[in-house]
């Protein structure tokens, strides 16, 4: 049974299905907040957090605006991003940023991440954006950050990360279309 | 409609979380009224979507049984229409792994986390007790939720010897007598002390096989042995104390 099946019969309270529910997206979910985080023991934190939020809040899914896992993952993503900004405005943000430069967005987690073939196939579309493009969409999407910082960090006008998002998801579309659903 | 200035470029931002504060509470208004952002937006979503399922990874080993436990007590929301009252996570009082043992603690005992942690800050040496239990690293989570509400969570340290109780759900005891809590197990029944209405009990010397803990109603003080009848009862399975 998919997320799609699971999800409204967790609503329903059947723990039964939220234990094959754990065991379809728990990897995702984590998976995604670490990128996201970094910190294993907060990623914890932060995973576990929506996975009990799954569970009591799994009744909101409304299969009428996507897909489960898109719901689950939208979810993940904006609790590690949520946490990640709450993080970074209580600590020492200069030397974060400093450290983060340095390195490229897509490598720091590689060795604890599965390598799939859609993770492959996700690196080789980002690689065919423009670097401004490319940057526009990690630094927002792995790294948490607002339009409004990434434009302060790439030093370019707000409407030009605006539309260099739009863009490079679009562009990546494309590239992928032919890929994993 | 132009979509690189005003309200209808922010859809690209929006669709990776990169807004904040006033000005993701503005675009969602302005969203739930325009078509094209909404066609916008689910569109790139299924771009963020793949981006998402690229940084998949594997699951810390210890998370499934935490977040199982939790889940068999821990209450879902009644209005699928009511946003649910997040779950928000405040600094933590104690160390980051903590934190999550809070959580997990705070989900068996049905209380907010927030709650829990006020509490911990407030009362000093319990918190302390408290505290300690929930940072061991070999700390674990048992806890079970009973038809007429009661419930009982557990989380304890078999390195310590000493576990944190919690029982909530129980009527008051009649005037003139105390909830009493029970280790039973090998022996005769070991008293853990009373309770005081859903507050947690800091056990101090938890220790032994597979057992049960028991609540009973005794006499004003307590007494040595169980004489009523056991109100709840939760079976302990021998890993509650590292066996
Ligand atoms: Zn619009």
């Amino acid at each position: 049974m998919g997320a799609d099946e699971l999800l409204p019969r967790v609503a329903q309270g059947d723990q039964g299905a939220f234990e094959d529910l754990y065991g379809l997206v728990s990897g995702q979910v984590y998976g995604l907040v670490r990128r996201v985080l970094r910190d294993p023991a907060q990623s914890e934190e932060v995973a576990q957090e929506v996975l009990l939020e799954l569970w009591r809040g799994a009744g909101r899914f409304d299969p009428e605006r996507g897909s489960a896992l898109a719901w689950i993952l939208t979810l993940a993503h904006r609790r590690a991003v949520d946490r990640v900004r709450a993080a970074r405005a209580a600590s020492d943000r200069e030397e974060r940023v400093a450290r983060r430069a340095q390195t490229p967005a897509f490598d720091h987690v590689a060795e604890e991440v599965e390598a799939g073939l859609e993770r492959e196939w996700v690196r080789r579309c980002l690689d065919r954006l423009t670097a401004l493009q490319r940057q526009s969409v990690t630094l927002a999407y792995y790294d948490g950050y607002t339009y409004r910082e990434v434009a302060h960090r790439l030093s370019v006008p707000l409407g030009t990360v605006k539309t260099r998002m739009r863009d490079g998801l679009m562009r990546l579309r494309e590239c992928l279309g032919g890929g994993l659903a | 409609m132009n979509l690189f200035t005003g309200p209808h470029s922010l859809a690209g931002p929006y669709a990776l979380d990169a807004l904040d504060g006033r000005e993701l509470r503005r675009f969602e208004r302005h969203l739930a009224r325009c078509a094209p952002c909404q066609e916008q937006v689910r569109a790139l979503r299924t771009d963020t979507l793949r981006l998402a399922r690229a940084a998949s990874g594997t699951a810390p080993e210890g998370m499934r049984d935490r977040v199982l436990t939790a889940v068999r007590t821990l209450e879902q929301e009644r209005s699928p229409q009511r946003p649910a009252p997040r779950f928000t996570l405040r600094p933590a009082p104690v160390a980051a792994a903590a934190a999550t043992l809070a959580l997990i603690a705070a989900a068996l005992l049905g209380v907010q986390l927030t709650r829990t942690q006020d509490r911990l800050d407030r009362e000093q040496a319990q918190a302390r007790a408290i505290a300690q239990v929930l940072a061991a690293p070999d700390a674990r989570t048992t806890g079970e939720r009973f038809p007429d509400g009661s419930a009982v969570a557990v989380v304890s340290s078999p390195g310590l010897g000493r576990a944190v109780v919690t029982v909530s759900g129980l009527d008051a005891p009649p005037r003139g007598k105390d909830h009493q809590l029970w280790l039973t197990g090998a022996g005769n029944p070991r008293s853990l002390g009373l309770l005081d209405g859903d507050e947690p009990l800091v056990a101090w010397d938890f220790r032994g096989r597979a057992g049960a803990l028991a609540v009973t109603t005794e006499p004003d003080g307590g007494s040595l042995a169980p004489t009523g009848r056991p109100l709840v009862q939760l079976a302990l399975k021998s890993d509650v104390f590292g066996e």
